[in-house]
């Protein structure tokens, strides 16, 4: 008989016959939101190296937070949930580093979008109240459409 | 614009052990992303060892898995079938493995084929001081047992090892392609 290679969590969810059976562990993502491609993208989020090289574990970092325990922080390091404005500044106050850094994978695709929107409307034409502010307002958006960001190390 | 910069290719080291398996993902450029030691414990070894490497493998989708080469080596017979059991289930999906040999991780990381592990773990943490320093078990005597945490060590040299192979491939890719 050939040796089965599914998690066994995964096993137990198909054998068991009646409601779904809800398994801590289940890490199917799809491929298409986490990395888009296989070497193509950098990982959502950076949270999990960061807390392992601080030593502390999910549920001091929960605490950190101000949540009530380390489930919340184990599905922001397993991309299955992004934190909120006030948790992504705190996860900063935590481990001292730029959200960019903390978050290279969102940071860039937020920016890969930006840009994009920056060339639409350059090519929407801009209008402003007078000629100079026309002018400046030209040059920031061709700045924003033209910006190399410096990407984060991941 | 797209951003090519972030074009990376991830390695995952897998050391396993009488313990468990060690495993370290790393990034081209060095980097951690991930690295620790999953305990199995009781019966089943293989089986254990196996689901967590899919889990693994699952989660980080690597591009590469690095593991020993045991020809020639006296590693375990459990050790062998699970190592064998790993590249099959890397070639099912598509992953390329790379064998390492002990001594091809010494003579990269140690530059010196007669390197001990601890020799090999201490170069590792002054690498990656952040990560890996606090993790540096304390020298083996005699007659204590191999620390659980070295296998963390081996995973992280199997990685490392991978890419800087990869990288002369491609220094030799590259020569090979301005000589023609």
């Amino acid at each position: 008989m050939q040796k089965s290679r599914v998690c066994r969590s995964r096993q137990r969810i198909a054998s068991t016959a009646g409601p779904p059976v809800r398994v801590r562990w289940t890490v199917s993502f799809d491929r298409s939101s986490n990395r888009t491609s296989m070497s193509s993208q950098p990982f959502l989020n950076l949270l999990l190296a960061f807390r392992k090289r601080s030593a502390l574990s999910q549920g001091d970092v929960a605490f950190l937070l101000g949540a009530q325990d380390g489930a919340k922080v184990c599905r922001y390091e397993r991309f299955s949930r992004e934190p909120g404005l006030h948790t992504a500044f705190a996860y900063e106050a935590i481990f001292g580093r730029p959200l960019s850094e903390l978050f290279p994978g969102l940071y860039s695709q937020i920016q890969e979008a930006v840009q994009e929107r920056a060339k639409i409307l350059e090519k929407r034409g801009i209008r402003g109240n007078s000629k100079s502010l026309t002018a400046r307002k030209r040059q920031s958006i061709a700045a924003i459409a033209s910006r190399k960001f410096n990407n984060p190390r991941l | 614009m797209k951003n090519t910069e972030s074009k990376q290719k991830y390695v995952l080291g897998i050391a396993p052990s009488a313990r468990g398996l060690g495993f370290a993902v790393m990034a081209e450029e060095n980097i951690l992303v991930d690295w620790g030691v999953k305990q199995v414990k009781g019966g089943k070894k293989n089986e254990r060892s196996l689901s967590d490497t899919a889990n693994l493998i699952d989660h980080y989708k690597p591009d590469v898995i690095a593991i020993e080469e045991t020809e020639g080596s006296r590693r375990g017979e459990r050790i062998q079938e699970l190592l064998q059991e790993i590249v099959a289930m890397a070639e099912g999906e598509n992953i390329k493995v790379k064998r390492f040999s002990r001594r091809q991780m010494h003579v990269e990381i140690l530059q010196n084929k007669h390197g001990t592990r601890h020799a090999l773990a201490e170069h590792l943490a002054v690498l990656f001081p952040e990560e890996l320093s606090f993790r540096l078990p304390q020298r083996r005597r005699m007659w204590t047992s191999e620390p659980y945490q070295m296998d963390i060590f081996q995973a992280v040299a199997l990685a490392r090892c991978s890419i800087a192979a990869e990288r002369v491939g491609k220094v030799a890719e590259f020569q090979s392609k301005n000589m023609a």
